[in-house]
């Protein structure tokens, strides 16, 4: 009982230490939650340390496994295009994005997000 | 208008479920502890309902908007694991059984009602006859040698022999 307590402080079924994940690649840094829950809210923040973030591309099989909520800010323009959904930013100096999402299927997801020119591979599992 | 701007906002809480649950525990406990040990045993009809909007307020505040079978089984355990914790510690620590629970609080003392213990625990001489009637057909407060307010806020009624 104690040790599943535990697990469960240190974040092995969603937020804690152990389920926050931060990938860097380039000036982007990306953090999302490794370890979520079935339609419990989570967010993928885009932080950049010195260009604008003009483009996120997000794979739609990836997508497939979320409800977009919202994001923030808002993109000027959705385009699909080789299985990726692209957002596209307008503005200057937009340095942080974030999507809110909410998982819609109790399994393991897999995709590979893209900020402007850099490849993030990210891993998700969803427990029911 | 981008189609996702149209749906709702997903909740996303960033307080672990276990430290909500741990929180919530402690706080109830503080508040019917403050409440008194009389008001859990004299339930009216209107301290059942306020009993039942506390519960609502309280499960809505743990689970919210997270409905997933693992959210409930953390908090399951969350608080099943603080009460088994609390009953460990109570064991060796007399002290803190006596912060948690309190004590036996004797409120009839050889027939003479304790005013100031009354008082502060919420107890009347009514209150004590009551018991004192229910549980030992007695009629009159020189009848009872002692009056103990439990920890479950029950009174009982120690007489004097029959003798007296």
């Amino acid at each position: 009982m104690f040790a599943f307590l535990i697990a469960a402080l240190l974040g092995l079924f969603g937020e804690g230490p152990l389920s926050n994940k931060k990938l860097r690649a380039g000036n982007i840094s990306v953090e999302y939650e490794r370890f979520c829950r079935y339609e419990h809210g989570m967010k993928i923040k885009l932080e950049s340390s010195q260009e604008n973030i003009s483009t996120v591309s997000l794979p739609q099989d990836y997508l497939e496994n979320f409800r977009v909520g919202e994001i923030v800010p808002e993109p000027s323009k959705q385009v699909a295009s080789a299985g990726y959904i692209h957002y596209q930013f307008e503005g200057v100096q937009n340095k942080l994005i974030t999507f809110y999402l909410s998982p819609l299927k109790r399994k393991t997801v897999r995709g590979i997000l893209r900020a402007n020119a850099n490849s993030f591979a990210i891993k998700q599992t969803i427990y029911p | 208008m981008p189609i996702h701007s149209l749906l709702n906002k997903p909740y996303t809480p960033d307080m672990n479920p276990v430290i909500r649950g741990i929180i919530i525990y402690l706080f109830l406990l503080l508040v019917f502890r403050i409440m008194g040990k009389r008001s859990l045993s004299e339930t009216t009809m209107f301290d059942l309902l306020v009993l039942l909007i506390i519960s609502e307020v309280t499960q809505q505040a743990m689970v919210d908007t997270d409905n997933s079978l693992t959210a409930a089984a953390i908090l399951i355990t969350t608080l099943l694991g603080l009460d088994l914790i609390l009953s460990l510690l109570k064991k060796p620590f007399k002290m803190f059984e006596k912060i948690v629970e309190g004590t036996p609080l004797i409120i009839v003392d050889h027939g003479k009602p304790l005013k100031d213990r009354m008082s502060k625990t919420n107890v009347d001489e009514e209150d004590v006859m009551q018991a004192a009637r229910a549980n030992q057909g007695l009629e009159k407060i020189e009848q009872v040698k002692y009056a103990v307010l439990e920890k479950d806020g029950t009174i009982s009624i120690i007489p004097f022999e029959k003798d007296k």
